[in-house]
């Protein structure tokens, strides 16, 4: 027996299918919800956005084309899913963070009690980053979605995915080499770089890209 | 340094897709450079610190809170799908998700995890547990009691340990990596009450986030509470180990004891295999 292509059984939905939708949200939510997680830094937020994402793809299901595949298609709904999250939310938050959110990273050959608490501390300074920069890097780094096909989801061109992947990295090394309990007050993020860097404050972050230059 | 690369240039570059022209004058910049150098390097850390965050498993409960959700929104979409609603051949619920390294241990631990989720409860439940034993019974009925208000609880770390795990090993380990210490402290603060704080969601008993590898791990705290001195039960459990102890591969549970605070205990398993009788058990001083 042939598995159906995700495409296959969105159509068989949209025919009337009652069980296909169900079947892709099965498929796709263990990553949807650890999509959602990296970029919102908490379980509740994220189990939130992961059912908004899912519900807004059956809304939007027959709003889909095949020009893009259907991971693409939903990495998008959901990637809006979990920024509205987080501005219903105001800014993400930390308290939630354990290491069972920071995926129980087990890196073989680890030695006791550093890899659960380096995930820890990794997904921590990873919600520091400001928003567009860490959905880039969130897709790019550990999703391994293509640039190609981040520049898809996010709308932006791909140049710009990259930069914002290069800066998300920037702005997550900053964090892990000064993590914020021990500096609470920190005012703003500094990303250091060559001349041409400029600063950002995690409050100020948009959506909008700031390379605005079209492809 | 004139012309220090712009972060387009620097990112194409770490990218690879700079021709090779490119490549080598960035290279040659990066030579003599420091703080261009720095700044690669450390976004080069940046990405290799990402590897350590796998792909989280899905929250108990969320597969079925996602299903019951679609459904009551296709319930009230216009177009009602009226096809008799065939018996789901339950395929690949978790397809491959080639881009996570995935440890061997990964199901383990996946497994230690759902196990983590009853503990609160078995602490809760004192006298039924202690006399629980470790029979697959005892790991059943647990796991039904702590279904109504798994998450505040779902947070046992798992420490992967390269080499043979010893309560000497454990103790250095625990005074000289603060998160470590960190680590057991937060479990060993993590009182029944508080994870009864979140009993408001149900969650139906074969939700999503279990594990085939679940019950043989379910038991460990059982097994261990019926081999721990009296005076120390409950017993309060931190973390689990995955490593060697003697040559042989185990699960190692480490709890503290709620009535003696202080006390570090090890429970040894053999891998994977909570439902066996404590192999040893070591106090850690």
């Amino acid at each position: 027996m042939s598995i159906p292509s995700d495409e296959a059984l969105l159509a068989a939905h949209l025919r009337g299918d009652p069980r296909a939708f169900g079947e892709l949200v099965a498929r796709h939510e263990r990553r949807i919800y650890g999509l959602c997680l990296r970029i919102l830094g908490n379980r509740e937020d994220a189990e939130d956005a992961a059912q908004e994402a899912f519900l807004a793809a059956l809304r939007k299901a027959s709003s889909f084309r095949r020009a893009a595949a259907f991971s693409t298609w939903l990495y998008r709904i959901a990637v809006n899913a979990a920024t509205d999250q987080a501005r219903r939310r105001g800014r993400a938050r930390l308290a939630a963070l354990d290491p069972e959110d920071a995926g129980l990273a087990v890196a073989p050959g680890s030695e006791l009690g550093e890899a659960v608490a380096t995930a820890v501390a990794v997904q921590a300074a990873l919600t520091q980053v400001p928003e567009e920069f860490r959905v880039a890097v969130v897709l790019c780094d550990l999703y391994r979605v293509p640039y190609a096909d981040a520049a898809q989801i996010l709308e932006v061109p791909v140049g710009t995915v990259k930069s914002r992947v290069f800066r998300g990295r920037l702005a997550l090394a900053e964090h892990l080499a000064d993590p914020p309990d021990t500096e609470p007050a920190r005012p703003s993020l500094r990303v250091a770089g060559p001349p041409g860097t400029d600063t950002r404050s995690p409050a100020s972050e948009s959506t909008e890209s700031d390379h605005p230059r079209q492809e | 340094m004139p012309d220090h690369p712009d972060h387009e240039q620097l990112a194409a570059f770490q990218a690879g897709d700079v021709d090779r022209r490119e490549r080598l004058d960035v290279e040659a910049h990066l030579a003599g450079c420091t703080s261009c150098a720095e700044l690669v390097a450390s976004v080069g850390r940046a990405r290799a610190s990402l590897a350590l965050l796998e792909e989280p498993d899905l929250p108990p409960g969320l597969h079925d809170r996602l299903a019951a959700a679609v459904d009551a929104e296709a319930a009230t979409t216009p177009e009602p799908a009226t096809a008799p609603r065939a018996a789901p051949g339950r395929r690949a619920r978790r397809p491959a998700t080639p881009w996570y390294r995935r440890p061997v241990a990964w199901g383990a631990a996946a497994a230690l995890l759902v196990a983590a989720l009853v503990i609160p409860f078995l602490n809760q439940s004192g006298p039924h547990v202690t006399t629980a034993g470790g029979d697959t019974g005892a790991a059943g009925g647990a796991r039904e009691a702590a279904t109504p208000a798994p998450s505040a609880a779902a947070n046992l770390p798992v420490f992967r340990v390269q080499g043979e795990v010893t309560a000497d090993t454990v103790r250095r380990r625990l005074d000289t990596d603060s998160r470590a210490k960190a680590a057991l402290n937060s479990a060993a603060s993590r009182t029944p009450q508080a994870a009864t704080g979140q009993g408001e969601r149900t969650f139906s008993p074969d939700a999503a986030g279990a594990s085939a590898d679940a019950p043989r791990l379910q038991s460990c705290l059982p097994a261990a509470t019926a081999a721990a001195d009296p005076a120390t039960r409950p017993l309060t459990p931190a973390f689990f180990i995955e490593g060697n102890y003697q040559g042989r591969a185990a699960t190692i549970l480490v709890t503290t004891s709620t009535p003696q605070p202080s006390r570090v205990d090890l429970w040894v398993f053999p891998r994977d295999s909570c439902t066996s009788p404590v192999l040893a058990t070591e106090r850690v001083r």
